[in-house]
């Protein structure tokens, strides 16, 4: 089985900061003519687009071989030798050139590919544990465009979160006409628990990871994936944000992880995921870009129907998944729970 | 009044780029610009150095410059098989947004943009350099759906604005924009504001007109900016001294980002600052609960401007300093089988 996302470049990019703490890189360039530079203290969003548009030419023409891939859990690869030298003599060279350290380059050209412009901006500090806590309660899918459509799909998150261990557990349920690929006739459910865990990497990220188990009627989900998936959370503005990729371990060979999830994020009251689809290879069709923005409902601890814990409901769905999956929503009936009842203003609302 | 060059992409210029979706997503977008994206940013790189981003002359590369981005993205074109204005409206759309602005573009209108404004959003924070800075503020939207335009009033009163606080002293600015919205193809709606800001900051005593054009398109729910505003002018005034990255927002919740600019001979560098609104009601604005936007705002004008007013400050009568708005802006906790639902 193969193991370990070949996110690569996100990882080597990514890495840097948190590989330290975290184990998880990677090579650091590093630079003679870097140390000898006086590293400046103060940045602004302008300054550190300065500091980085040297080096960014040379990164994004390394990461474009990245972003062939197809599904994104395959083996560890490396940039060959000659790639791994070029990329570092371009992050040293700005690194030179602006007076920041070949990490700050690092770092700001991964939040900047993965944020844009507003990646630049100062960071914010962040904790484990309001990362933690603003998970908690029930989230109501409010809309999933796939391909820049709307997309007929029900879906909710529930997370039962300790913000006192950075600890949790997470239940999301979806129902949709349209994952990722073109739609059948069946729709598509899914059902997950996920554990989390937060931990503080410093004042301004958090490191977080999940295991999990997802059931589904698709290919590979079938009898339940365990998935395990490592993920930076920063803050650029009133709240957190993920960077870079998620690392995610395995996908029992189905193709329905042909996604990279480019964004997690959220303003108050909201998480959304944005997941790039993939480009078409020999054995597998393209797949579409995905958008799901979430809703905050309750900020209780979940109980699903009111009165059964998150755990006890996914053991009970699981225990019977066949039996459960054969019986979920055709897709007229998904689209009859999908379409807006319209309510007066003076109502209760 | 202070003209500068500058460099925007411009928004009436690239028209409804992004009307062949079909085909694309994400990654194969990211493959037709990869090759080219960092190089045009090189060439651009002036662009994000300008001090005060207020001027009323296009930005011109020069002809070299100019000659090389257009080879640039011609070489895309032809080994991506995607047009030139798409990889024009790829590179600006992710040099925003990053990855994410080369998710598919959603269908918006102009007329549920319009709509989005309308009603009263409350400044829930804001931070300077990384920093939660003390500031109270709001915008307040009478919108008109139907014929695209609307008015919008911004007060807000701060401890810090771009720059280093310093003194006893507080910010506080007031604005009155018209708003005007018009479809540019199903994935892009124009937006242009007409407004007058007042402030106790430099430049801004006797008001300060300005007229912005920016453009906004829809890769999730809301929409968002894309690009940067084209600004008119700033009245030589520094608080100008920002560069707006980012508006947008989920449901109920309206942002800015604004980077800070480096610091030039005559001026010091500038703060990077988030503003961060939550909408309040969508009903539409009465301050107070009972006077118009544009009553409110042209009898508090007057206090600025008006002939014979003592000073800027006129207004406001009581010690507006910053212990007054630290502790107008402490957070007093309610319990929650209280009144809030």
């Amino acid at each position: 089985m193969k193991k370990t996302s070949r996110r690569t470049f996100g990882k080597q990019i990514t890495g840097a900061l948190a590989a330290l703490p975290v184990g998880r890189i990677l090579s650091a360039p590093t630079d003679a003519t870097a140390q000898t530079v006086e590293v400046k203290g103060q940045w602004n969003g302008a300054e550190r687009f300065q500091a980085i548009a040297p080096a960014l030419g040379t990164v994004m023409n390394l990461l474009v071989e990245e972003e062939g891939e197809y599904a994104p859990v395959m083996e560890a690869a490396a940039l060959s030798a000659e790639s791994r030298k070029e990329l570092d003599a371009a992050i040293s060279f700005a690194a030179a050139k602006s007076g920041a350290t070949t990490d700050q380059i690092i770092t700001w050209i991964d939040a900047f590919t993965s944020l844009g412009k507003p990646g630049l901006m100062a960071d914010i500090p962040i904790s484990a544990s309001e990362c933690a806590a603003n998970l908690h309660g029930s989230w109501e899918l409010t809309s999933r465009f796939s391909g820049g459509n709307l997309t007929n799909a029900r879906s909710e998150m529930h997370c039962d979160m300790d913000p006192a261990t950075g600890r949790g557990k997470q239940l999301l349920t979806m129902v949709t006409e349209m994952n990722h690929f073109e739609p059948t006739e069946k729709a598509t459910v899914i059902i997950s628990l996920c554990e989390f865990q937060f931990t503080q990497n410093g004042p301004f990220e958090v490191i977080g990871t999940s295991v999990g188990v997802i059931y589904g009627n698709v290919f590979g989900y079938e009898n339940g994936l365990k998935t395990t998936d490592s993920f930076r959370l920063v803050r650029r503005g009133q709240n957190e944000t993920m960077v870079g990729y998620p690392v995610r371990t395995e996908s029992n060979g189905s193709d329905t992880a042909a996604r990279t999830l480019v964004e997690v994020s959220g303003d108050p009251g909201t998480i959304k995921f944005k997941m790039w689809g993939s480009a078409a290879t020999g054995d597998h069709p393209r797949t579409v870009d995905t958008v799901d923005t979430y809703r905050n409902t309750s900020n209780l601890t979940p109980l699903i129907g009111g009165l059964e814990t998150i755990t006890d409901y996914f053991e009970r769905v699981k225990g019977n998944f066949q039996g459960f999956s054969a019986k979920a929503a055709s897709v007229d009936q998904l689209r009859k729970a999908c379409e807006v009842v319209n309510i007066p203003r003076l109502s209760r609302l | 009044m202070v003209t500068k060059k500058k460099g925007r992409t411009g928004t009436t210029a690239r028209r409804a780029a992004t009307a062949d979706e079909n085909g694309w997503n994400g990654a194969t977008r990211f493959q037709a610009i990869s090759g080219v994206f960092g190089r045009m940013l090189q060439l651009q790189e002036a662009v994000a150095m300008e001090y005060a981003p207020a001027g009323t002359e296009i930005f011109e590369l020069s002809a070299t410059a100019n000659r090389e981005m257009q080879e640039l993205v011609a070489s895309a074109s032809k080994s991506s098989g995607a047009s030139e204005e798409q990889i024009l409206s790829w590179v600006e759309a992710f040099n925003s947004m990053g990855k994410p602005g080369l998710m598919t573009s959603i269908p918006l209108t102009a007329e549920e943009c319009c709509a989005n404004l309308n009603g009263t959003f409350e400044q829930i924070s804001r931070f300077s350099g990384g920093v939660e800075t003390a500031t109270r503020g709001r915008i307040y939207g009478d919108m008109n759906p139907d014929k695209l335009t609307g008015h919008q009033m911004i007060t807000m009163w701060t401890e810090e604005n771009m720059f280093k606080a310093t003194g006893r002293g507080t910010i506080f600015f007031i604005m009155l924009a018209e708003l005007k919205f018009r479809q540019n193809g199903p994935y892009e709606v124009i937006v242009n504001s007409e407004a007058t800001t007042y402030g106790n900051a430099p430049g801004y005593e006797k008001g300060l007109k300005t007229r912005d054009e920016f453009l906004l398109v829809r890769k999730g729910h809301n929409e968002t900016m894309a690009g940067v505003p084209r600004r008119s002018e700033s009245n030589g005034s520094d608080t100008a001294a920002r560069f707006l990255v980012e508006v947008g927002g989920d449901p109920g919740i309206i942002k800015y980002k604004m980077w800070g600019v480096p610091a030039t001979d005559k001026h010091p560098a500038t703060l990077d600052t988030v503003d961060t609104y939550q909408i309040m009601s969508s009903r539409r604005p009465l301050i107070g609960g009972w006077e118009t936007l544009t009553d409110y705002f042209n009898r508090v004008a007057q206090g600025f401007g008006a002939r014979g007013a003592k000073s800027s400050t006129a207004l406001f009568e009581g010690p507006y300093n910053r212990q007054a708005l630290r502790r107008a802006c402490e957070h007093v906790p309610v319990p929650r089988n209280s009144r809030q639902g």
